[in-house]
């Protein structure tokens, strides 16, 4: 004799289709949306390290800082603060390719970013030859009292630093410096920004 | 026992088809959700080679920025690639050491009336490195931007702004249906030039083998 069959209504298998989009939509939304999921790679470097990055490796060279700087060919700005010099070579792998993302990570906790080459605050980094460093600068302008301790990060992409790789440099300012920058009365002359420092290969 | 193995090879015959069709169901899932793999990587790479045949490339391609479309269609080959050790700085300084330059002719059959201005043209070396014309910000006397079609007669091309089709300026000469474009590329000493690329939009491009033992 033939066991009888238990055959479910073909609407259940329906009900079961919504119920599971139901739970899948729910889970959705509980569950929380992280922002540090998507934060970017940071590669931490201090003044004379290098930091291997995604596109290319960034050498920090120098820190400087005073009331009043000095582009090439540019005016002369002037702060009520303090204007902060990080020079630093990139050298761009596979391609050229540039970093257009900077902030200051000063010792409140505060960032401070900023992009483009021109401005009170900017960074100017086109990376030019694979595997040949470009002198890069990044200038920002901020509180003397938020120096000490201070760091800058610098990335790719100035519209989207999310999943990429960072340099987040130790400037390495303590108190001393921020009061002989602020006592400075010449104007820094900052470096050249955009040509090689080697045309030699590594 | 028996009518409960009977009623489990039941089961599986009851439900073969669509247990034949859940792996398919499977990938048009995944399909149907991917569409960030195709805006953030098939759209921005290399992934579409123009065929090549007999040395020569033939790319079909389209300009679509959501106002205004038209048609680009080209055949590409390379006439000369070779390196050029007479190139200097303007002002005739030498260029720098640890750097080569190389000039690249590229021979271009095109019907007039196809807008072609706006293409980028690098060299892939066999590293796999790729280098812009204007990558290493040198001085260079020669042409280095990477010119897509004659300087003097460039035919149709748009107007800033506008949503009208590409069009010749009047009182200009049309393109001619065949010329060259010559490039200069400034190149890591070390590195060797394996492939020209030249692309509008990605991911469509040519890639044109150059020998580089030509010196």
């Amino acid at each position: 004799m033939r066991a009888p069959t238990v055959r479910r209504p073909q609407a259940t298998a329906g009900v079961l289709v919504v119920l599971a989009l139901v739970l899948g939509q729910w889970l959705h939304q509980q569950l929380p949306e992280r922002a540090d999921a998507s934060r970017p790679f940071e590669e931490p470097v201090a003044v004379g390290g290098t930091a291997s990055l995604r596109s290319g490796d960034v050498e920090v060279l120098s820190v400087d800082g005073a009331p009043s700087v000095a582009r090439k060919n540019g005016p002369v700005l002037l702060s009520p603060g303090l204007f902060v010099a990080v020079e630093f070579t990139f050298t761009p792998r596979g391609e050229s390719s540039s970093l257009r993302y900077g902030e200051l990570r000063d010792n409140s906790g505060r960032v401070l970013p900023f992009f483009g080459s021109s401005g009170r605050s900017s960074i100017d980094c086109v990376g030019r030859l694979v595997d040949r460093p470009t002198r890069c600068l990044a200038v920002v302008e901020a509180d003397p009292a938020s120096l000490a301790g201070a760091g800058l990060a610098v990335a790719p992409s100035d519209i989207d630093e999310r999943w990429d790789s960072m340099a987040v440099v130790d400037l390495g300012i303590d108190a001393d410096d921020v009061t002989e920058w602020s006592a400075r009365k010449q104007f820094l002359d900052l470096p050249q920004a955009g040509v090689m420092t080697r045309t030699e290969a590594p | 026992m028996t009518s409960t193995m009977e009623h489990r090879r039941g089961w599986w015959r009851r439900n073969r088809w669509g247990l034949v069709a859940l792996p398919l169901a499977l990938v048009l899932a995944l399909a149907a959700g991917s569409s960030r793999l195709h805006e953030y990587w098939w759209k921005r790479g290399f992934h579409e080679q123009a065929p090549v045949s007999s040395g020569v490339a033939t790319l079909t391609d389209e300009y679509d920025d959501g106002y205004l479309r038209y048609p680009i269609e080209a055949r590409y080959s390379v006439a000369s690639f070779r390196p050029a050790d007479d190139v200097t700085l303007y002002g005739g300084d030498p260029l720098p050491s640890g750097v080569r330059a190389w000039r690249l002719s590229l021979a271009v059959e095109a019907d007039p009336d196809v807008a072609l201005s706006g293409c980028t043209v690098a060299l892939v070396d066999t590293a796999g490195n790729r280098h812009g014309a204007t990558d290493s910000g040198l001085d260079v006397d020669a042409p280095r931007l990477a010119s897509c079609v004659p300087e003097s007669t460039p035919g149709p091309r748009t107007t800033y702004g506008s949503t009208a089709p590409p069009a010749v300026p009047d009182g200009e000469d049309p393109r001619p249906p065949t010329y060259r474009t010559d490039t200069v590329f400034v190149l890591p000493a070390e590195a060797v030039p394996a492939a020209v690329r030249l692309w509008y939009a990605l991911p469509r491009y040519v890639e044109l083998p150059v020998d580089a033992s030509a010196d």
